[in-house]
Parts: structure tokens; sequence; C-alpha cells
């Protein structure tokens, strides 16, 4: 079915049997319109089946790759084209650039790959030293970033309401981590699967940040994205994982609508079912695990959340319930009673789990 | 790719851009531009737009995932707005007319 839209019913939602009649009225500007429509549904529906697989991230085969322990970084300069990867700018064992966005690319990579490697011994996003590549400067004053299956891309930002993409070094994890994830649980970009990648996103985005600053769970900001708008907009981060739904308030920008609890849960078709929505559900779930353990977050909460991923039991289309019951599960295989005890507080306190 | 319909029976085009790394509901807003009413001008830059775009379009855009961001495209075709043709294109491959059309139609909150 095409992705249905809040403001209109489309094709889709209108059974075929009814746009045969129309097809069939004798008034053709009745007619018309249904049997285009009619037409450009079938040709929908051959889009659909060729694309019957999930699209899952194709990586290019590791050639040379470096040895565990060691980075292979490469930071671009798309000199704010849209062509990729770019110009190299700046590959392993280089100086600095001089150029911030090069430079906080390449060791916003290298806080990343640390984390992981130094915490969960994975090398690199596919755990065989993939080279760490990144764009920056990408297209003009672009407000976003994003990893597309086998790079990361980083915008400069309008300067009025973002600033340059590289800022955050959270930011660079979380898309680091939609690489893990495409790797081991696959999990669907739409619905609750979908909130669970951007959730375990922010969750590592976090966790690189905290690992990076040498912060314990209970002093860390757990902002997502702190640095990433400009002083013209009322804004803390992207999202707030203590506190999902207070990271923005601001007349351009909205208020932030993320629910920390399932009976909040935002039933959308917008931003894919609201993965960026939903999400806060679960970070406020890892929060409150990470906060009660105390102590380094990337440990106890984090060593569950990243065998959790890793495991072979979470499905690609897991909902938060089970990935809630596979957390409590993998913590009472290998993390022991008291952070189970946690995990389980948190889910039910987040109203996942009862 | 995907076949448009006359565009002369096309009564309304509603534009959203999907995807990303957050959802920031102010600046989602989809754009809505009736082709009715609008001036010539406009109608015109919105049916060059939807005529370079239709090639592009690419099934379950969303599913890619990773905080890419792609265009959703609705054609409105009657009054009631019961019957819509739409399609999806990603960000990356997007016509500049299309990119620029999302940008002019901008309204505030």
């Amino acid at each position: 079915m095409p992705r249905p839209s809040e403001s209109a019913p489309l094709i889709g939602v209108i059974p075929p049997y009814v746009l045969d009649r129309l097809a069939q009225h004798t008034d053709a500007r009745v007619s018309m319109p249904a049997v285009k429509t009619l037409i450009i549904d079938q040709q929908q529906r051959s889009l659909r089946e060729m694309a019957e697989q999930p699209p899952r991230a194709t990586l290019a085969p590791t050639r040379h790759a470096a040895p565990g322990g060691t980075p292979q970084r490469a930071v671009h300069d798309a000199d704010n084209t849209t062509a990729l990867p770019g110009t190299l700018a700046r590959a392993e064992g280089r100086p600095a650039s001089g150029d911030a966005a090069v430079d906080e690319a390449y060791a916003h990579l290298g806080a990343t790959y640390k984390l992981f490697w130094d915490i969960y011994k994975r090398h690199s996003i596919d755990g065989h030293g993939l080279p760490l590549v990144g764009t920056v400067h990408y297209g003009e004053d672009y407000d976003n970033a994003f990893w597309n299956g086998a790079q990361m891309v980083f915008g400069d930002g309008d300067g009025e309401v973002f600033n340059r993409f590289t800022i955050a070094v959270d930011i660079i994890g979380h898309e680091l981590t939609h690489g893990v994830i495409d790797t081991e649980a696959g999990l669907l970009y739409q619905g609750q699967s979908g909130a669970l990648n951007e959730s375990l996103c922010d969750v590592f985005g976090a966790l690189v940040k905290q690992y990076a600053l040498g912060q314990t769970a209970r002093q860390a900001d757990w902002l997502v994205g702190a640095g990433l708008f400009t002083e013209k907009v009322s804004a803390r981060g992207l999202r707030s994982m203590a506190e999902p739904g207070s990271a923005y308030d601001d007349p351009l920008l909205g208020k932030d609508p993320q629910p920390g609890h399932m009976r909040d849960y935002a039933d959308t078709p917008r931003d894919n079912g609201g993965v960026h929505i939903n999400s806060g559900i679960p970070n406020r779930a890892f929060f409150l695990a990470a906060t009660t353990l105390d102590g380094p977050a990337w440990k106890g909460a984090g060593q569950v959340w990243y065998d959790t991923l890793c495991d072979k039991r979470l499905r690609h289309d897991a909902d938060f319930k089970a990935f809630a019951a596979l957390t409590m599960t993998v913590a009472a295989e290998r993390h022991g009673a008291a952070v189970q005890k946690a995990i389980g507080q948190a889910w039910a306190a987040v109203g996942v789990l009862s | 790719m995907i076949e448009l319909p006359p565009l002369d029976l096309v009564l309304l085009v509603r534009l959203s851009r999907e995807g990303g790394l957050a959802y920031l509901p102010g600046l989602s807003q989809p754009r809505s531009i009736n082709l009715s009413t609008c001036p010539p001008g406009v109608r015109q830059d919105v049916c060059d737009a939807l005529q370079r775009a239709a090639p592009l379009a690419v099934p379950e855009c969303g599913q890619g995932g990773g905080d890419q961001r792609y265009f959703h495209i609705e054609m409105v075709m009657d009054r009631d707005d019961q019957t819509a043709v739409s399609f999806d294109v990603p960000e990356t491959d997007a016509p500049d007319t299309l990119v620029r059309l999302w940008k002019a139609h901008a309204e505030p909150m």
C-alpha cells in the first residue's frame, strides 16, 4: 500500500472496486482520474514487487582492513555539491587539515570507533575493519546528516537554525550506529522496529559522547545533538533521552513531539510511523536503567543493549515489547540479577513491560 | 519511475519532506499548492517539477533508513480530496525544481 497521509486518503485506501466503478462513470471528469489512479496503482504495485526484499545496506568488501584496534578513516569534502564521496580531505594518520568540519568528522569517527572497539571489541561497523568514510560540506546550507548504506554524509547547516552537523560527536556516533544495525539485526525502518532502530542510534551516540568525556550515567546531559542548533532558536538539542518531549519549544521548530511513555505513543503516518518520535520511549527506558545502575552507562545497561542488538534472536521487525523482553533475557543470561532488575523497572516505568 | 496523470486534472499538489535526523514539526509542514488558483508561473513551476521528478520515483523510499530524506508528492484530483496519486523521490536524486518548490512554499506554523 502507498504510505498513507494524515491529510488525504490515498489510492491505497480506496477499495479497487470503488475505483473500478468510478472508472466506468459516464462523466469523464469522474472516470478519468479513477482510470489514471488504477493505472498508477498498478505501476506502484509493480514497483513494490520489485522491491520485495527490504533494502539493506550493501557494504563494500573490506580490502586492506586495518588490524583490530585501529580505525581506517577517510574524510572527504563535497565542496558544497552533492557528489559523493567528493575529494579526499584527510586520510587515516594525516595531520589536521585546518577545516573544522573535516577535523571534527575525523575526530568523532575516531571516538565512535574507540567506544565500539574498547568496550564491545567490535572492529568498525561490520566487525571486520570496514573503513569509516565520511563526506562533509555536502550541498548548500544542507541541514541534515545521514548514513546512505556505505558512508556518512554531513551538511554545513544553514547557519540560521542549524550549525554544521559535524559539531556533535553523538550525531556521528548515531549515524555510524545505523551501519552497525544494518549489519546486525537490520531493524526495519518503520513503526516500532524503526523507532528501536533510531533509539539504538541515540543510545550508542550518547555512549560515544559519555565515553569520550569520561562521564558517568548521572553526570551526562542525555541530550541528542547538543550544539547543533544556533542560538537563534530555543532548543537544547534534537531530543532528550532523560525527558523526551522537552528538547525544544520554539516558534520556528514547533514543540518536541517525543513521548516518554507508551500511553502517549504517537500513532502517525508521518516520519515512517514516528520513528524519530516514539524512539523517546525506549530512549527513556535506557536512561532510567543506566542512571539506576549508575557508573559508566557503556557498561551495565550499554553492554546489555549491545548484546541484544547483536543477538540472533532479535528479529528485524521487533516491537518495543519484544526488544524489552530480549534485554531481560540477555541480562539474566550474562549480566546478573541487579542489572536485570534495573532494566525491568525501566521498561515498566515507560509502560512497555508490566 | 511513474507515469503522471494528465496534469490538467490535478487540482492540488501536496509536497512533504520525510526522514532526516529528527522530526521537527515546524520544519516538516507539508506545502500545498492549489493549481486551480495559483498564478500561471507557479503552475508551470509545479508541472515542471512533477515531470522531472516522476522518472525518479522509488518505491518504499522511507525504508532506506539511516536518516536519509525523501520527498513525498501527492496529486489530488477531485474537490473532496478523495482521489490522489502519490509517489516518493529520494532527496539525493530530487531535481532542483522540486527542492526549490519545497523552499519557496514554506509557510509559518
